[in-house]
């Protein structure tokens, strides 16, 4: 039976005719889910108000719970897809609240986005995508309520001075408070009063009013690009060294990309810190899905609860990494980040929180 | 084997760009035209979405998969009139001959039968795996084959005398 080998069976059958197209799948799937809610709401517009079955339509597209990573497939991204930064800020909790930290962005179009991290040991956070963190979350404050906000910003700092005045106090290194003000963005530096102002800026929706709001109820920020980084942890390399260690669904595709090199200092709080860079590409939410896809198919791990990233053994001698000398030689890696682009165009860091 | 529950539509995602060729062009082994196989495949899996959460894991989620692709292609072909023609004349690829003479003995083979030859030598399959697809045992999966295998060499035989 030497015909029956894969080869000859090859030949017999038809070429496929295009190319593997997952949105078609994911548009019959809607498509189908489309007509089987039209049986529904045809069925339920004997008992039920059309109103209601058209909010019931609504709420399949969107995600109620943050995610850490990739949106949900099918998920509609955040709109407008870019956006102008009107505040933004990286507090900590203020006392009697769950311990962590909370970053936040304000749009002029409205949009709150924001991201809660805790200590699992000490807190939970309600509604979270894990023990961890909340994902990145957005509401949607009025005209109205974007002015109120930044308005109690700008109450409370303290502006035009080298030092700090009389009666004020500095912002720490750990808290970011910036606020709009003559076209562009300007960092707070001393506050009149740092803990009453975190403390709103904790939780905007205990003292805006009602009429602040267009969607106080949280939803899922779903973004429509991510930044994806990588990295040689704890020897940097560039990234023709690094592409070819990737599979190459996610090498071809991030090679083909513009990419910014990222520099920095890694370290710990008392030192030694040493110089670090790795590289940055904006892709879009599919492209991001290909490279992850590609690097989880290769048996690369994600190793952060707080953020979708893997990690691939650089092949080689071992390396010794400068700020932990005493662990003596240990593997140099790969590191492949990926954090939602903020409609201003910019990343954060997840896991620094 | 304890099972799972659900199948991530990530998995989905890359079974389907890893395989889609041979998903398709095993399809087409049963509907006879390869863009009614594409369509078949494409059904298939936005079917696999609907249902990720019902797969149960205690096979393989390709051979859950495959089952569903392979009736989306039979309902295609319950649907429409097969345009299957196993008597035409290989390509040109060096070996038209044998291959015409391989292409008809398959064309007579029972629909059961040809799918399993195809997932067997063509997705490369194992038996568990082609029962969870067909539907039957493995046992049945192997007389399947078996049973191919005899109606293949009889027929070739019968071509070269």
């Amino acid at each position: 039976m030497t015909h029956l080998d894969r080869a000859s069976l090859d030949r017999l059958l038809p070429a496929t005719p295009g190319s593997p197209d997952w949105d078609d799948v994911l548009s019959r799937t809607g498509a189908q889910q489309r007509r089987h809610r039209l049986v529904v709401v045809l069925a339920a517009v004997a008992i039920l108000a059309v109103g209601t079955a058209s909010a019931f339509a609504m709420r399949a597209f969107l995600v109620d719970r943050g995610f850490i990573g990739l949106p949900p497939l099918g998920a509609t991204p955040s709109t407008p897809a870019s956006g102008e930064l009107a505040i933004s800020y990286w507090v900590g909790s203020p006392p009697g609240a769950n311990p962590g930290r909370s970053q936040a962005w304000v749009y002029t179009d409205g949009r709150l986005i924001w991201l809660r991290e805790t200590d699992p040991d000490r807190a939970r956070l309600q509604g979270a995508a894990n023990r961890w963190s909340t994902g990145f979350l957005e509401q949607r404050l009025t005209r109205k309520g974007v002015e109120l906000l930044r308005s109690e910003i700008v109450s409370s700092g303290v502006f035009g001075h080298d030092k700090p005045p009389p009666g004020s106090e500095r912002i720490p290194f750990y808290t970011e408070i910036a606020v709009r003000m003559g076209g562009r963005l300007v960092p707070v530096r001393w506050v009149s009063d740092l803990r009453s102002l975190e403390t709103r800026l904790w939780d905007p929706a205990s003292w805006l009013p009602a009429s602040a709001w267009t969607q106080r109820r949280t939803r899922a920020y779903v973004p429509s690009r991510y930044q994806v980084c990588y990295g040689g942890l704890p020897t940097p390399l560039e990234p023709s060294r690094i592409l070819p260690l990737l599979p190459p669904a996610a090498a071809d595709l991030l090679r083909a990309k513009g990419r910014t090199r990222r520099e920095g200092r890694r370290g710990w709080a008392g030192g030694p810190f040493v110089k670090s860079y790795d590289y940055c590409s904006a892709v879009t939410t599919r492209e991001a899905r290909e490279i992850a896809n590609a690097l989880a198919r290769a048996g690369a791990k994600q190793r952060d609860p707080v953020q979708l990233n893997f990690r691939v053994d650089v092949p080689g001698p071992k390396v010794v990494d400068p700020i932990r000398p005493d662990d003596g030689p240990v593997r140099n890696t790969v590191f492949i980040t990926f954090e939602p682009l903020l409609p201003h165009g910019e990343a954060t860091c997840s896991p620094c929180g | 084997m304890i099972g799972r529950r659900g199948a991530s539509l990530d998995e989905l995602e890359a079974l389907y760009r890893s395989r889609f060729d041979v998903f398709a062009r095993v399809a087409s082994s049963v509907t006879g035209d390869s863009e009614r196989a594409r369509d078949a495949v494409q059904e298939a899996f936005a079917t696999a979405v609907r249902k990720h959460g019902s797969f149960r894991g205690e096979g393989p989620l390709e051979a859950w998969v495959w089952r569903i692709v392979l009736n989306a292609a039979r309902s295609d072909v319950r649907r429409t009139i097969p345009a299957i023609d196993y008597e035409e004349p290989a390509s040109a690829n060096g070996q038209p001959e044998r291959d015409a003479e391989l292409r008809v003995a398959l064309g007579r083979l029972p629909e059961r039968q040809r799918t399993a030859v195809f997932l067997r030598y063509y997705a490369d399959l194992d038996y568990a795996a082609i029962a969870e697809a067909l539907g039957i045992s493995t046992g049945t999966v192997a007389a399947t084959l078996n049973a191919a295998h005899a109606a293949l060499r009889g027929r070739l035989e019968e071509a070269r005398t």
